[in-house]
């Protein structure tokens, strides 16, 4: 009786299920609905057949049988189909997910299709470009194309790079970083995600930070002329002595013209010798920071430098020039290239004038690089502080240093794609090689 | 016997999928009544050997209780949503 109970509590639920089935709109699709149609009409013949057993009839025992040999299949099929339903809500899910972060991401984000399509935007950015409307291609809603984002998204969508970075400056003063890089849309073909970082603050500290260290750099250059200045004063004044006596000897000369021309080409040389060092002195002296690269031979400049720097020098230090006598070019501001000497020639001078001593400036050449070398006999450089003679504000002259000296000389090296080192064995002075790339073509102008 | 092994290898695959069946709403109720039908189709099994009357009603009752279940399931399923859009990355 238990049993039969059982039997018709079964057969009716399962009743009510069909029914449901039927009647009511669930989120199951078409083949699923199938499959849980037939599993529960497999399940009310099994619960009839066995009630009709229970009640005597003969040949329901075999239906029975058989009906439970096929509930396994059904079982299969349906689990299959649930597993590929729970697999697609998962994936629709997360794409639920990813859609929100990127509207709610605090950045301007786009997502591109494969024909450069908006797909999705954040808020951030739809603020930002009111005409944002998805299905519109990039380049439509955005009020002006920045120069190279167009590239950068063919170039993602080509596959020929998975990112690109576009700095741009907006019509509101503000510095952009357009970030273009390709996504795989997981059906062979590429979209791109567009990201607009504000960078205003950031690029405008670090202009600010350019300008100091070049007003910095300026003023150092000042404190070398001012002490050039020195020496080419005291040598100056030689010459117009020179050239007062001259002209008193011309007052008081007889009409002997031999002697009037020798008077006069004397006149001329000190003329000619005061013009050389104050142009030095101006060149040196020009204001630096729009000045362009040039070709420069740098075994003449460096000599002419020398020749220069040398009258500076107290009696007791020696400056000797080595240089091949074939220009070697180098694409470098001419005033970078004075710093650099006048720098390390100062360096030098300090290190050996206690008890005189000598200083070398070579040039040296090789087929890639010219090399432009400053050595000294003086103690050289302690090993302990040797690697930090080249950090900003590192000085060993106490309150006579500054300490910009060799980091604006590496600076300046860096900035036209070279190098500077240091080598100092113990007690055999210094030597700084500063190297640069070689010019295989020098410009026409320098040739002539 | 058939049916049982083939009822036990449906359910080793279950278990192995149910990571993808997880996301599905309310997929205990299902669950239970295929452990249902596991239990009715041991106990047809076991009948034949020992407590003949006592493992017919749990047969029984497992196959109602199975019933049941799938009822339950039925109706804790949700009504259709709208559709997302598009790909996202």
């Amino acid at each position: 009786m238990t049993v039969l109970a059982l039997e018709v509590v079964g057969a009716a639920a399962i009743l009510a299920g069909l029914a449901l089935l039927l009647r009511r709109k669930l989120e199951v699709p078409q083949g699923l609905r199938w499959s849980v149609a037939a599993l529960l009409t497999i399940l009310l013949l099994q619960h009839v057949t066995d009630i009709a057993e229970l009640l005597g009839v003969g040949w329901a025992d075999a239906v029975s049988d058989l009906l439970a040999g096929g509930l396994p299949f059904v079982w299969a099929i349906l689990l299959l189909q649930l597993t590929e339903l729970g697999h697609e809500r998962r994936s629709r899910q997360q794409q639920k997910q990813v859609a929100s972060l990127i509207k709610e991401t605090p950045a301007s984000v786009a997502v591109l299709d494969q024909d450069g399509r908006l797909l999705r935007v954040s808020d951030h950015w739809s603020k930002r470009h009111p005409k944002t409307e998805v299905g519109k291609a990039l380049i439509e809603v955005l009020a002006a194309a920045p120069e190279g984002l167009a590239t950068g998204v063919s170039e993602c969508l080509a596959g020929e790079g998975a990112q690109r970075r576009v700095a741009v400056r907006s019509d509101d003063g503000g510095w952009w970083d357009w970030s273009v890089s390709s996504w795989s849309r997981g059906d062979d073909s590429k979209g791109v995600l567009v990201i607009l970082e504000d960078r205003t603050d950031e690029v405008e500290a670090e202009l600010r930070r350019d300008q100091e260290r070049e007003e910095l750099a300026q003023a150092q250059r000042l404190a070398l002329i001012g002490e050039l200045a020195a020496g080419t004063g005291h040598d100056l004044n030689n010459l117009l002595t020179v050239l007062r006596c001259h002209m008193d000897l011309l007052q008081m000369a007889d009409d002997d013209p031999k002697s009037r021309a020798e008077t006069f080409e004397t006149l001329e040389q000190a003329f000619d010798m005061a013009t050389e060092l104050t142009k030095g002195l101006l060149r040196l002296a020009r204001p630096t920071s729009q000045e362009p690269p040039e070709d420069v031979d740098v075994a003449r400049s460096t000599e002419h430098l020398v020749r220069l720097v040398e009258r500076t020098l107290p009696r007791h230090v020696d400056l000797d020039y080595r240089g091949p006598n074939a220009a070697v070019v180098v694409r470098i501001r001419p005033s970078g290239l004075q710093q650099i000497l006048l720098n390390l020639v100062v360096n030098a001078r300090d290190a050996v004038k206690a008890d005189g001593g000598s200083i070398v400036v070579e040039v040296k050449a090789t087929p890639e690089h010219v090399e432009l070398r400053v050595s000294d006999d003086g103690p050289g450089i302690p090993s302990h502080v040797i690697a930090q003679v080249f950090s900003p504000f590192f000085t060993t002259k106490g309150e006579a240093g500054t300490g910009l000296g060799l980091s604006v000389v590496r600076k300046i090296a860096e900035a036209h794609a070279g190098t500077v080192d240091v080598s100092s064995p113990p007690g055999r002075g210094a030597r700084f090689i500063v190297r640069f790339p070689r010019r295989a073509k020098p410009s026409e102008a320098l040739a002539s | 016997m058939a049916t049982l092994a083939l009822g036990v290898v449906v359910a080793i695959v279950t278990l192995a999928r149910r990571r993808s069946l997880s996301e599905l709403p309310s997929v205990g109720y299902l669950l239970g009544a295929g452990g249902c039908l596991l239990v009715a189709w041991t106990a047809t099994v076991l009948e034949h050997i020992f407590y003949a009357q006592a493992l017919n009603v749990i047969e029984h009752a497992a196959y109602a209780a199975q019933s049941l279940l799938l009822v339950g399931w039925l109706l804790k399923l949700p009504r259709p949503a709208p559709e997302a859009d598009g790909p996202v990355p």
